[in-house]
């Protein structure tokens, strides 16, 4: 499979692909917004778990699944490794120590550094919402086409002109890629060393100004094209696909349910602040024990 | 001459007078109440102090006396340093200053089993060279008065003199008049961030912070409620120690309060800071319940929060009774709701900014927007695409310091783009429209449309239009090098100001915990140094790129 075809949405169940772009962001949103409230690790784990289930259910390829894995298990061993070491509640328990604190002058400036084995399970429990969020992501961008979303922001009101910038700029993607690797081509060719003729990291710092220079070029070919044809005044052209009475409903329910978990949170954290009232005793006890 | 007779006369009369009156006087109190209540009958089995005041005046050398305590048949005097115990009597040697001196020590006195009720006598007596002074304290004696109301099992003997006095419970946190909140968490104490309190005071007017105010300030109260069955009567050392619930070890958190006078040992006790723990004197005052409602003083820059066994000690007298209660410290995150805040009010910038979107793609023309779209999709790919494939696999290799090699393609690459684009689309709202284009990119191709992106993206826009509004960069006709040295410092400021305020935002949504020399490290290399390496390369093939564009 290749790279572009890895970001392309078109081998998922066709009910995933159905569903309108203005469902899928607000789901999106609102996941995003459960993930930064929730504390709980069963409820962040659930959540997860609910995504890894959508994935399932619109028949995400082996392949993909292989490439999330991947991603998931690099995200979440990057945040235990950096909560693992700076880790700052007690107990924690060293388990080795990196920088010792008699250390000459790192030993002074760090404090010592340690991976500490708290450390390692709040990392992955933390690891959790940014692991959730990738997988909602990935499940949105492999059941959508980019026009998908991108007419869900223009039946928001997204201004034409840039609705317009962004087309040029996804449209335009596949192309300056393709024009980096004939740069880096050249690059190779006229390298007089053996060893930078392959070694692409080395002609990284030239790659910039021809490849600017070619978008320059390329931006006043298509002005003009464009000026000329009218295109940038006039509206957008867009398909509306149609946002079911059912998709709506199922929005506005979430939306209410994120509602009453931020609103729910919002008032514990202020009983703990002494902002406590009686009447929401049981509200309490729900945030507590699940968010 | 006659007047000065007079005064020299009247003078060496009352010197005379003086000399006449010099001596000692002994006060001795049994039994001492430390609230100066007073008290006439002993019970069962209690200690209770003795208390014994020796002032010497105006005697013009140093003296030496011994003090001796005779006892009561079935009373016994507890040991105590300086004094020679022995059974029916206890003894000391003190030393009198000169001219002035008052000597002063409390003694402990048990009413052994052996007592019997009934009219006690107990006779202090003080000897110096040419001296005596005696006093009988009479007392009555009660041994059924009160005695100890535990269950007993019938085959096992109490030892009685390990009840005196016990902890019966500790309540934090309470306020200083002891009162528990209900709608405060039991064994939960907050803690308040001072990392702003210089800011905070300079802001306020205040000057520089009082750090010995600050430390000297309770973090919160708890109410020991002790129990004094025999009604004893003494002073009891305090002493609470935070201890990691794992390991049991006695853990960095509490301090004690400094001095609050110049002479030791008057009430808190050595310097702050000293020991890992909150220290007090506490009397008990001979009622068979108190309770004593105790400051604990926290020190703000070692606490750390999480789940702690407060260890409470109290001892006196040779008796420790310790008590162990679950505490949770939790820090009260100022700069992580500031930097949230901030991130909020650029938020509401923006939305201004971008109602101007539309004029800014107008001034720019066709042209100039579709640059922008191709820089913002050079951006996405060549920046966003490798940050987020390769950035996961750096990230897990070099952890919290992958940010070090992905910031050579966040920090250089891009202001490398920002710059050159706006040295040749010199407009305010350029940066926002390449920003908004990036950001939808970013969401249509990844689904990362999360209102932590929206905040990112919105701090990064405000801050960097508003610090080339402020350097005039809009508004200069040419732009030299010497100028745009500076801008590129000045960007790298900024960005080193929107990491921070990123990173706070992830360290509050995502509860995430970074240290400070971590913070400071990535905004020096990350923000202030690649950005102001990329600015400045930026300008450079900006001006090159000006070529392509009058072509």
């Amino acid at each position: 499979m290749s790279m572009r075809q890895l970001w392309e949405g078109t081998d998922a169940r066709p009910w995933a692909r159905e569903i309108n772009g203005r469902t899928k962001l607000i789901v999106l949103f609102l996941y995003a917004i459960l993930m930064i409230t929730i504390d709980n690790p069963r409820s962040l784990f659930i959540l997860f778990m609910l995504t890894l289930l959508l994935h399932l259910a619109a028949g995400t390829s082996f392949y993909k699944w292989k490439v999330m894995a991947v991603l998931l298990m690099l995200g979440l061993w990057g945040s235990m490794v950096s909560q693992a070491l700076f880790f700052s509640q007690i107990p924690r328990t060293p388990l080795f120590v990196l920088i010792s604190l008699d250390t000459p002058v790192l030993g002074a400036v760090t404090g010592g550094l340690f991976i500490y084995r708290e450390g390692i399970l709040y990392g992955a429990v933390q690891g959790l919402r940014a692991a959730t969020m990738l997988s909602l992501g990935l499940l949105v961008c492999w059941t959508s086409d980019p026009r998908q979303l991108l007419n869900a922001l223009l039946a928001w009101h997204l201004p034409p002109q840039v609705a317009f910038m962004l087309v040029t700029a996804i449209r335009f993607l596949p192309v300056l890629a393709a024009e980096t690797g004939e740069i880096i081509t050249a690059l190779q060719l006229r390298s007089d060393t053996q060893r930078g003729r392959t070694a692409i990291i080395q002609h990284i710092p030239y790659i910039a100004k021809p490849l600017l220079a070619r978008c320059l070029r390329r931006a006043q070919t298509l002005a003009l094209s464009v000026v000329s044809r009218g295109f940038f005044s006039a509206k957008v052209s867009q398909v509306r696909q149609s946002w079911r009475t059912l998709e709506k409903a199922g929005c506005f329910a979430f939306c209410l349910f994120t509602l009453a978990v931020v609103g729910s949170k919002i008032c514990y954290v202020l009983s703990e602040q002494g902002f406590y009232f009686g009447m929401f005793r049981k509200l309490y006890d729900i945030s507590k024990l699940y968010l | 001459m006659r007047n000065f007779i007079v005064c020299l006369v009247t003078l060496l009369l009352s010197l005379a007078g003086v000399q006449a009156f010099a001596g000692q006087q002994m006060e001795a109190v049994y039994p001492y109440s430390l609230e100066k209540r007073e008290i006439r009958t002993v019970t069962g089995h209690s200690t209770l102090p003795l208390f014994i005041n020796l002032t010497s005046f105006d005697v013009p050398r140093m003296q030496e006396a011994e003090v001796s305590v005779r006892l009561p048949e079935g009373f016994s005097a507890l040991p105590k340093e300086g004094w020679q115990v022995r059974p029916g009597s206890a003894s000391a040697h003190w030393s009198l200053d000169a001219d002035y001196a008052q000597n002063f020590d409390l003694l402990y006195i048990q009413a052994d089993e052996a007592a019997v009720s009934g009219s006690k006598q107990m006779e202090v007596t003080v000897t110096g060279e040419d001296w005596n002074e005696k006093k009988t304290i009479s007392f009555a004696y009660d041994a059924a008065g009160e005695t100890l109301e535990q269950p007993q099992e019938k085959s096992k003997k109490v030892d009685r003199k390990k009840f005196n006095w016990y902890i019966q419970s500790v309540t934090l946190p309470v306020d200083p008049f002891g009162h528990r909140d209900e709608r405060a968490e039991n064994g939960v104490v907050y803690v308040r961030d001072t990392t702003l309190e210089g800011f905070r005071n300079r802001m306020k007017g205040d000057g520089a912070t009082n750090w010995s105010a600050v430390f000297n300030h309770p973090a919160a109260f708890l109410l020991l409620d002790m129990r004094n069955p025999q009604r004893d009567i003494r002073v009891l050392r305090f002493k609470a120690q935070l201890l990691d619930r794992v390991t049991g070890q006695v853990v960095e958190g509490l301090v004690t309060a400094g001095k609050t006078d110049h002479e030791a040992g008057e009430g808190w006790a050595g310097k702050t800071g000293e020991e890992a723990e909150t220290t007090a004197l506490i009397s008990l005052d001979g009622k068979k319940t108190q309770a004593f409602v105790l400051p604990l003083y926290v020190d703000y820059f070692k606490v750390l929060e999480g789940e702690y066994t407060l260890r409470i000690t109290v001892d006196g007298g040779g008796q420790q009774k310790i008590q162990e209660v679950p505490l949770t410290i939790a820090k009260k995150h100022s700069l992580g709701l500031l930097a949230v805040g901030f991130a909020f009010f650029c938020f509401l910038i923006m939305l201004g900014l971008l109602l101007r979107l539309k004029k800014c793609v107008f001034s720019i023309g066709a042209k100039g927007a579709i640059t922008v779209a191709l820089f913002a999709a050079i951006s996405f790919g060549g920046i966003a695409l490798p940050s987020t494939i390769l950035g996961d696999l750096v990230h897990a290799l070099l952890g919290p310091f992958s940010g070090l090699i992905t910031g050579l393609l966040s920090g250089i690459m891009q202001y490398l783009l920002i710059v050159s684009l706006l040295v040749l689309y010199r407009k305010p709202g350029v940066l926002t429209l390449l920003y908004v284009i990036k950001f939808m990119l970013s969401g249509i191709m990844f689904g990362h449309f999360s209102p932590i992106g929206v905040l990112s993206t919105s701090v990064y826009i405000v801050v960097t239009e508003a610090l080339l509004w402020l350097s005039g960069f809009f508004r200069k006709e040419e732009l030299d090098p010497k100028y745009m040295f500076c801008v590129a410092v000045l960007l790298g400021l900024g960005d080193a100001l929107i990491t921070f305020v990123n990173l706070e935002q992830m360290m509050f949504f995502y509860r995430l915990y970074y240290a400070d020399w971590f913070l400071t490290m990535y905004m020096v290399v990350n923000g202030l140094l690649y950005s102001s390496i990329g600015s400045w390369i930026g300008f450079r093939t900006g001006t090159k790129l000006r070529q392509v564009v009058s072509e």
